[in-house]
């Protein structure tokens, strides 16, 4: 019933920092955010795009875009630059109310031409290789034995696993680091928090 | 496709407290197809020293054997288990004298100091620069995945159950997100007076 997502705020290009305070995770709508990876100029393009889409939308429909839409149309806006891509990895991520009204997080993963899948958590960008398979055992408890334990995600479980994560990577991916921003999503909306990450 | 990717590899090895573990995949591969399911990286080089090779298979069977000659030699002349020390060493004065068309194959070692017990592991590049680690090292087609993993898992002083699950746990979960690596997983814990090998099963895919 909650979603939360973390990045990083450098932007780096080659070996230099050209700045420690990029916000990569930006809302869409009242319970969707995205997060984006990639090359920095079509990430920026990119949330333009789906920003003014979902405002036509909103018009045309009287009614907010909700998270699985967001992801669908963010799909075909991807899709439409088979040719010619658009170089963001993405990640969108929300709370959205199923069929019997119960609020659902989820998480939606893409590659560069809009393919996309839901799954329990994801990750992207130069260090989500370090970053996946700790979620793969943390949040899908996979490779526990049968005797492990298994944790449940609570609020501070999650936010402690995702600082965990962005500290792992900090430590041994140079593109990643200056600080962590962690965002909460929930029926109630989005907030935000910041976590000091290596600045090195 | 890179050389390094031709075959396919996950290695780890980490330091504990007065204890060092070594853990590989057991898969051997060429591309996409996999071949054997139970192929052994790791090699005993003494009585607590242990190296695993990654990369390309010939040349980690090469390596392996020239140096197993090498060390042999050592322990004839010098009468005494090598120091990890000098075995580094040994495998980087071996790597690079093919600097300019180098084994595309990296070596981890793990061990023990056969006087003071320390733990002791390193890492290399194909030509033989050594990085003597004091946490972790990783290596492999797995190898920024390992690095994640280890970097959560690892903290000082573990003792060798402590150790087991850590090793074991950042391998099984790295592998599982390289389609390279996997088909299985042997761990090496190595004690002052004892080695033991422990498999693993792992996801068959």
């Amino acid at each position: 019933n909650a979603e939360y997502m973390g990045g990083h705020t450098r932007l780096s290009e080659g070996y230099s920092i050209l700045s420690r305070d990029v916000e990569r995770i930006q809302s869409i709508g009242k319970n969707c955010v995205i997060g984006q990876a990639g090359f920095h100029g079509d990430n920026q393009f990119l949330y333009k795009v789906l920003q003014t889409r979902a405002k036509i939308f909103e018009f045309d429909h009287g009614q907010a875009l909700d998270c699985h839409s967001t992801a669908s149309l963010l799909s075909n806006l991807l899709y439409s630059r088979r040719f010619f891509p658009i170089l963001s990895y993405c990640l969108v991520a929300g709370v959205e109310q199923d069929s019997q009204g119960q609020w659902k997080g989820r998480v939606y993963g893409y590659d560069v031409v809009g393919s996309f899948e839901s799954r329990p958590c994801e990750a992207t960008g130069e260090a989500g290789t370090l970053m996946l398979p700790l979620l793969d055992n943390q949040v899908e408890f996979k490779n526990l034995g049968p005797n492990a334990e298994r944790v449940p995600l609570t609020r501070e479980r999650a936010v402690g696993l995702i600082q965990d994560v962005l500290q792992a990577a900090t430590e041994r991916d140079i593109m990643t680091g200056d600080f962590g921003q962690i965002v909460l999503i929930d029926k109630d909306g989005v907030q935000q928090r910041r976590i000091p990450l290596r600045r090195d | 496709m890179s050389i390094d990717e031709y075959n396919g590899s996950a290695i780890v090895a980490m330091t504990g407290k007065d204890c060092v573990a070594i853990a590989t995949d057991t898969r051997f591969g060429v591309q996409r197809t996999t071949i054997t399911t139970d192929f052994e990286r790791v090699h005993k080089m003494g009585p607590t020293l242990y190296v695993a090779m990654s990369g390309l298979v010939t040349d980690a069977y090469t390596v392996a054997a020239r140096l197993k000659y090498r060390l042999n030699l050592y322990e004839l002349r010098e009468n005494r288990p090598v120091n990890p020390k000098v075995f580094v060493s040994m495998v980087s004065n071996l790597l690079y004298e093919r600097r300019f068309g180098p084994y595309f194959s990296t070596p981890v070692v793990a061990g023990l100091d056969p006087t003071s017990g320390k733990p002791f592991i390193a890492g290399f590049d194909c030509i033989g620069d050594p990085t003597i680690g004091t946490d972790f090292v990783t290596d492999g087609t797995s190898g920024e995945q390992l690095m994640g993993m280890c970097e959560a898992f690892w903290r000082p002083d573990l003792n060798k159950d402590e150790l087991f699950e850590a090793i074991s746990q950042s391998l099984l979960n790295a592998q599982d997100r390289d389609s390279y690596a996997g088909w299985g997983a042997q761990v090496y814990i190595i004690e002052k007076d004892k080695v033991t090998k422990k498999i693993l099963k792992a996801r068959k895919d």
